[in-house]
């Protein structure tokens, strides 16, 4: 269980881009999470929304979008989803294969307040 | 009100993994092999790395970073036979660099050949870890059972290599060295499977080989 610590880097990471592109009040957090990332979406979730009203005093959004496990085999260069974790080509039968997704866990998007647009002196 | 959707596609653990990368570059550079031992409680990690200690008998120069939730009974067993610091997490159910930093600075050693983190007994969050490791060892024994690889494959596919332990205990418990094997080969084809028995120092020698030329592959046969 090191959801709660990674929600506190993904809050950290969320105000360092809101602060570097002068970004508005953020209303919601999208984000990437691979199914061979090792962390469960739900428990991510809910430690997000208790940390997340905790941090901003307010609620956020946030938008997972789970990501299957795919891979490519070295020999014959197939792609492939990977079944029930078995790391072999169902083409070929090779052992010897890269992991393609399905690890990332990517803040993808900020959905932003928009800024009042100025309009000038009245 | 209106919103905007800004694009950011950032890898929240890019930093994490660059601070791991250069705590491996900095102990590459002093021919410090770092060891990552993970595995379920009572594989028998701490009785691994006694047995490895007897072998090598102060001939190799190592010293131990041993993690637990509380108590310091593992740095305790492993005392009079090399350095070593605990590392008590107080809950947390897996070590992070930071951690491990901050016991390496307390263990204040130079000129060591092998650094082990004995990681706290998990098959789970541990795989998620960079611990700036050169080489990730899971540890399974023989009375956990053979089905273990499928069910943890997230610690296998991240491990170089694969140890099963507590071989003195094979003729008493229903598993399969052949069906353990194949099931980690499954998650990793090129898993090296060794076997061993810290008890009773089968296949200790061949692990401390292992180990040693291991880490001349990292270093070049040059390094002492």
């Amino acid at each position: 269980m090191h959801e709660r610590s990674l929600v506190r880097t993904l809050i950290e990471q969320a105000c360092e881009e809101q602060c570097s592109r002068k970004l508005g009040r953020i209303i919601e957090i999208q984000l990437d999470i691979g199914e061979f990332s090792g962390v469960d979406s739900t428990l991510f979730e809910s430690a997000f929304s208790e940390m997340a009203l905790a941090y901003w005093g307010r609620p956020v959004g946030l938008r997972v979008t789970n990501v299957p496990l795919t891979a490519q085999c070295e020999s014959c260069k197939n792609e492939f989803p990977v079944q029930r974790f078995y790391f072999s080509c169902p083409n070929c039968k090779s052992g010897d294969v890269q992991l393609k997704n399905g690890e990332e866990i990517r803040l993808t998007n900020l959905v932003v307040e928009r800024p009042l647009e100025f309009r000038g002196e009245v | 009100m209106s919103t905007d959707t800004v694009t950011v596609l950032r890898d929240i653990q890019a930093q994490k993994r660059a601070e791991a990368e250069a705590w491996r570059d900095a102990m590459s550079e002093r021919g410090i092999f770092c060891v990552n031992l993970i595995s379920s409680p009572g594989a028998g990690k701490t009785s691994i790395l006694q047995a490895m200690a007897r072998h090598w008998n102060g001939d190799v120069r190592m010293a131990v970073l041993v993690g637990d939730i509380a108590t310091d009974r593992d740095a305790q067993r492993l005392a009079s036979f090399m350095p070593v610091r605990q590392l008590t997490t107080g809950g947390a159910c897996h070590l992070e660099l930071s951690l491990v930093k901050q016991g390496w600075d307390d263990l204040n050693v130079t000129d060591l050949q092998f650094l082990i983190v004995e990681n706290i007994g998990n098959l789970v969050c541990p795989a998620s870890h960079d611990l700036g490791e050169h080489l990730r060892v899971v540890v399974l024994s023989v009375t956990e059972g053979d089905d273990k690889p499928g069910k943890y494959p997230k610690a296998f596919r991240t491990s170089h290599v694969c140890v099963i332990n507590k071989m003195d205990l094979l003729p008493y418990v229903p598993f399969s060295l052949d069906a353990a094997t194949d099931d980690a080969h499954r998650i990793r084809g090129d898993m090296p499977v060794m076997t061993m028995s810290a008890i009773t120092g089968e296949g200790i020698p061949a692990w401390c080989d292992f180990l040693t030329a291991e880490r001349q592959k990292w270093f070049g046969m040059s390094v002492r």
